[in-house]
């Protein structure tokens, strides 16, 4: 092991942990804050008392959260979530395992990377894809949230890098063996790469949870609607309010603030949950990357 | 100076009650429900239809004489961009899909309505903006200002101009075309109307008073009446510790960081009026041209005045980092002492106020008065909203007859209204139902401003019997107390009474289409205007609104100007 | 290069093989295409409304065509200058430290060796990437506050004069840059802590017995070990050089800074409040696009030829 005990290393130890522990602190405040809120008075959130501690506590809000459009938005996500999630990496292990091979092996490899690499950057925007979406009956189901996305430029690379890095000789001899492709993907490569699918696993999962805009554009039932769309309403509540109906309204809401704090906060808990599960994946080291040194 | 134009509500309110009157006794002559009978309507339609006379066929199913309300023959299916505001609004087994409304239509009028897409109200003007790029309209569709331009420019919506002659009841006309038809100008293209205006309470944008009556108490003031007196008790409520803590940490005036335009909150602009200046209004000047109210001279003493207050502490130094749900927070925590809001003020933002603090009182009082004495606040328009119909849908009037059943139904008295409030204070009470009326929601520009007055004759003479149905359910909401019965009696019983007595009130002079350098050149100009205003109060020395004023007509201001006139013509 | 254990008589077989199962390959390649083609090059027809008074009833292909007077328009703003300077000024500090201080956390998080700690750090620092601008708008006007903020009161008993982060054109950047780096770091350098766990412990081991300490360690073993990473992140980060964060800004900003913060997306949107301005938005989105377009093929060659390194 490479412990050092000098008085610097020491020192430095010391300031190390001082500081990322003084900044991990600094990063869970804000939800620190969420959660208060989640347990005060509406009348204490209203007046902007509440800070990291909850004013007038109380459990109500949580109590309330479980209604039926927050139960069926989140019931919405996790449909996506696991479709898409299965979509995404069927799609990136498809594309990323022949574009890491060299031009050599694969004629034409660099075409489509490059085809690939321009839709990261140029799009036709919103109007054609929702007519596109339209024509091929997709507005309003599931599959629009999961279907357009589907291929990501981003993870392909990602994992192709991998790949790369990985020694030619661990499917060589299974190839002469007479392995086609298809096996030495499935077989040699999909186990050797339990830490980038763990990455990729916690991307796909956290895009498809946080999205909420094609949520809006793409689904016509509110009922229908993702989490993070449902929520984002919840807090952007019209600006102007005039109409007698509209100051009713925001006067409801202002008695609801905390039950929003409380929805708010359960829709973030799956998804820090899930970090450290996956944790353990990545600290899983692979042995083979020592052969390439 | 130029002249206050405009309408008096006290002054135009005789002649309506005389046109309400009059369709009561008509609509007791006709009796029944609209109906394929050819009995008079309640509604004198501006032109009758040449085919009143029975066609010949034989059966049943002749062409009867159709009229506002008629019911159609087969049933006819409508489809609607619908917005929703609140999971909570419907009773058991109703939906956004089907409720009270979609009843109503289809038994009286046998139109059936279907949603096209529900989209949550706070992002319906993005789904309204895909759907007209996509070309992907629903039957009917409620849009803004802008989208009415862009379809009417695209060509995607029907000419309603036959349909709006003949169907329209009274009460509906009487409402869409309130203040001589002003309301119809930007949907009007080549003298045909391609949109119709959704009218909202015409208080909505007027400025409105308030001030804490329980500091005034303990500071020994009067409530100010004009800009003099202001400056007084602003002094005194920020100095004199006026909610007794010992500490000096009291505001005297609210303003957000964009004075109140975004928010549609009347901040600068009830002062400003105080001067006679009326930013972001176009007046006329003394030879008739139309000006724009940001760069009159009127507008620097506005901001000298301000720049004052701001350095006696009166404002939040932050103000111009605060939107206005930061700015509500200090309201609700006894902060701020005076607002400028409208007339829904008390239910939001002070009924906040009043719940965290019982003791709290507000005066309800107009702005404060110009040097002459005279109080002219300034107004929007009271609609920002239209009805439109896609291109190709074969029967444009059904959006007509559905606003007719609607208008009966909300204002009686007659059978729809009873059923109506009966629904309301019954199994809907406190739902807020309204909001889902079909095809889209309006209201009288004048209803809360009528049923203000009845209710406080009412109280005067002891006598709630003459109340009429929503008059009865207002002063059942007050009597049940607590912060909202306070509040609604604060709405009603003082702000629409400040309302009434204002005896003139003033719009813009200019009412129609943005013009296309309006277009064009407006986002930069507008963030200039703001921008210096809010430095100038700051403390930027007042020779920058004279830079400003040479910047904006360079930019692009003189030719707005001149367009503007140009289209007034 | 390849391997080839037995010789010539393997190369040949290899290459034999090569050929015969290129076709998997492609095979493998052709259903992630076909959903491209679909849905990512069939929608490209619109860009044509950058170039177009677009009416949704003639479509993309009967439009009047206008030619770059889109562009025109913008480059005649008095404004485009200002607002292309603060959006590359911006998002550069963004990019720049963005990049930076997942590495550099994501190493010195490498030196704790108290795993439950080392754990929970890593959790924590991972949470302000699902809280968003509109709720993060709303706190940090809170503890920003001139007045009684919770930062310029720990300022103030350092005997700092209180500073106005939102206000003041200067700090607002400073602000905006701060923030989103501080709420981005976390889930950032989960690719790196992904990277460091593949270093192979020899690897130090050797190091060490050559008599390196942490530091040479860190240089030599540690460094190369994520350089691939790094690289490619790099390269595509580069490629948002336009990008300002329209989210963030637009929650945040005010007219006291607007000189300093006004960026080419909340102009955009300014916009496009008067009128749904479909050719100006796709306009500007083609621009951006064909400017990180060129920023990353050029880093691209560049890390080819400077570093043979070749990310795609």
């Amino acid at each position: 092991m490479r412990f050092a005990y000098s008085p610097g290393a020491i020192a430095f130890r010391m300031f190390n942990y001082g500081l990322l522990t003084a900044v991990a602190l600094l990063c869970v405040l804000p939800l620190v804050h969420i959660f208060a809120v989640s347990l005060s008075s509406a009348e204490a959130v209203n007046g902007n008392e509440v800070g990291l501690w909850p004013v007038d506590f109380s459990l109500g809000a949580y109590r309330a959260s479980f209604d039926a459009p927050f139960l069926s938005a989140l019931n919405v996500t996790l449909q996506r979530i696991t479709l898409g999630t299965v979509i995404n990496l069927v799609f990136t292990f498809l594309l990323a395992y022949p574009l890491s091979k060299e031009s050599d092996r694969f004629p034409y490899r660099n075409v489509y990377v490059w085809a690939l690499v321009f839709t990261m950057l140029f799009s036709g925007g919103l109007i054609p894809t929702y007519i596109l979406a339209k024509q091929l009956h997709l507005i309003n189901t599931l599959w629009v949230l999961v279907l357009p996305s589907a291929v990501n430029v981003f993870y392909i690379v990602l994992l192709l890098n991998f790949f790369r890095q990985l020694p030619k000789e661990v499917e060589e001899s299974a190839l002469i063996d007479g392995a086609s492709y298809f096996q030495s993907m499935y077989k040699i490569y999909l186990p050797l790469s339990k830490p980038v699918v763990a990455t990729l696993l916690l991307f796909c999962v956290v895009t498809h949870w946080n999205a909420w805009f094609d949520g809006i554009m793409f689904i016509n039932d509110t009922d229908k609607y993702p989490l993070q769309t449902y929520l984002q309403l919840l807090l952007q509540k019209s600006k102007s309010v005039l109409s007698l109906e509209d100051a009713k309204m925001a006067a409801e809401d202002a008695a609801k603030t905390s039950i929003y704090g409380a929805k708010m906060f359960l829709s973030l808990l799956p998804i820090i949950a899930l970090y450290p599960f996956l944790q353990k994946h990545f600290t899983e080291g692979i042995v083979i990357g020592a052969v390439k040194g | 100076m130029e002249k206050p134009t405009g309408i008096s509500p006290a002054k135009m309110y005789p002649l309506l009650s005389a046109a309400l009157a009059c369709m009561v006794l008509l609509a007791g002559c006709s009796g029944s429900k609209g109906n394929e009978a050819a009995s008079p309507q309640a509604s004198a339609s501006a032109s009758q239809p040449a085919s009143a006379e029975a066609s010949p066929s034989a059966s049943e199913n002749a062409a009867p004489e159709d009229g506002p309300m008629t019911k159609y023959e087969q049933p006819i299916e409508v489809t609607i961009g619908q917005s929703s505001y609140e999971a909570s609004s419907f009773i058991e087994g109703e939906s956004v899909d089907y409720n009270i409304h979609h009843k109503f239509n289809e038994d009286y009028l046998n139109i059936k309505y279907k949603n096209k897409w529900i989209v949550d109200a706070a992002k319906a003007g993005e789904k309204v903006n895909l759907a007209i790029a996509s070309d992907d309209l629903p039957d009917v569709m409620k849009v803004s200002l802008n989208q009415l331009q862009m379809l009417i420019k695209n060509g995607q919506v029907e000419d309603l101009t036959d349909a709006w002659a003949k169907y329209p009841t009274e009460k509906v006309r009487s409402m869409a075309e309130y203040q001589d038809k002003i309301a119809f100008l930007p949907a009007t293209k080549d003298d045909r109307i391609y949109g119709i205006p959704l009218a909202r309470d015409f208080g909505e944008s007027i400025g409105i008073m308030y001030v804490r009556q329980d500091w005034l108490d303990k500071l020994n003031l009067k409530a100010p009446t004009n800009l003099q007196e202001l400056e007084e008790v602003a002094k005194a409520f920020v100095n004199d510790d006026p909610d007794d803590n010992g500490k000096k940490d009291t505001y005297a005036i609210g303003f957000d960081k964009e004075m109140g335009f975004a928010s549609g909150q009347p901040m600068l602009t009830s002062i400003a009026a105080g001067f006679n200046a009326y930013p972001k209004l176009w007046v006329k000047d003394e030879s008739g041209n139309l000006v724009y109210g940001s760069i009159q001279p009127q507008m620097k003493e506005t901001l000298a005045y301000l720049q004052n207050l701001y350095k006696l502490g009166a404002f939040d130094s932050e103000f111009a980092v605060k939107d206005f749900a930061k700015v509500t927070e200090m309201y609700t925590n006894g902060k701020i002492g005076i607002l400028f809001g409208v007339f829904s003020g008390p239910i939001y933002p002070l009924m906040t106020n009043k719940e965290a603090d019982p003791n709290a009182e507000w005066a309800v009082l107009p702005i404060p008065a110009d040097a002459d004495g005279r109080v002219v606040p300034a107004a929007k328009p009271f609609v920002n909203e239209w009805i439109v119909v896609r291109k190709g849908f074969k029967h444009p009037e059904a959006a007509i007859k559905s606003m007719n059943l609607w208008a009966e139904m909300f204002v009686g008295p007659n059978e729809f209204n009873d059923k109506w409030a009966e629904a309301n204070s019954g199994a809907y009470s406190g739902k807020n139902i309204n909001l889902y009326a079909l095809p889209y929601n309006f209201d009288s520009p004048y209803q809360n401003l009528k049923n203000g007055e009845n209710l406080r004759a009412a109280k005067e003479s002891g006598d709630e019997s003459k109340l009429d149905v929503r008059e009865q359910w207002i002063l059942g909401e007050k009597n049940k107390g607590g912060s909202y019965g306070w509040a609604i009696e604060k709405t009603f019983y003082e702000a629409e009474k400040v309302l009434l007595e204002y005896e003139n009130i003033r719009y813009s002079d200019y009412q129609g289409a943005p013009t296309p350098s309006m277009v064009s050149k407006s986002p930069t100009l507008d963030k200039l205007e703001l921008e210096t205003f809010i430095k100038i109060v700051m403390g930027s020395p007042l020779d920058e609104f004279d830079q400003f004023v040479e910047k904006w007509r360079a930019l692009g201001g003189d030719q707005i100007t001149q367009e503007v006139n140009e289209a007034a013509r | 290069m390849s391997y080839s254990p037995g010789g010539n008589e393997s190369a040949l077989k290899l290459k034999s093989i090569k050929w015969k199962q290129t076709w998997q390959l492609h095979a493998m390649m052709l259903p992630g295409m076909l959903f491209v083609i679909v849905f990512a090059y069939l929608p490209m027809v619109g860009i044509t409304i950058a170039f177009q008074d677009f009416n949704p009833t003639k479509g993309f292909f009967g439009s009047p065509w206008l030619g770059l007077d889109h562009f025109n328009y913008m480059l005649e703003l008095p404004d485009t200058y200002r607002i292309v300077k603060n959006t590359v000024i911006i998002a550069g500090l963004k990019i720049f430290f963005g990049f930076l201080a997942p590495i550099v956390f994501a190493l010195l998080l490498n030196e704790m060796k108290i795993k439950l700690w080392k754990r929970g750090i890593q959790t924590f620092v991972y949470f302000p990437h699902f809280v968003s601008w509109v709720i993060m708008g709303g706190i940090l006007v809170n503890i920003l506050s001139r007045n009684d903020g919770a930062v310029n009161r720990l300022l103030a008993s350092f005997g700092v004069e209180p500073v106005f982060f939102l206000g003041d054109p200067g700090w607002f950047r400073v602000t905006l840059v701060a923030t989103d780096v501080l709420k981005e770091f976390g889930f950032g350098a989960i690719i790196y802590l992904a990277a460091l766990s593949g270093i192979n412990p020899a690897l130090y081991e050797a190091a060490v017995i050559d008599g390196a300490g942490r530091f040479k360690q860190t240089l030599h073993v540690t460094l190369p070990g994520i350089m691939h990473v790094a690289v490619l992140l790099g390269i595509l980060s580069i490629g948002n050089i336009l990008n300002a964060g329209f989210d963030q800004i637009f929650n945040l900003y005010n007219y006291l800074v607007l000189d300093s913060a006004e960026i080419i997306d909340t102009w955009v949107y300014s916009m496009g409040l008067l009128q749904a301005q479909y050719g100006l938005a796709t306009a500007v989105g083609l621009l951006k696009s064909v400017v990180a377009f060129l920023l990353i093929a050029g880093s691209y060659r560049l890390a080819v030829k400077l570093a043979n390194y070749r990310i795609f």
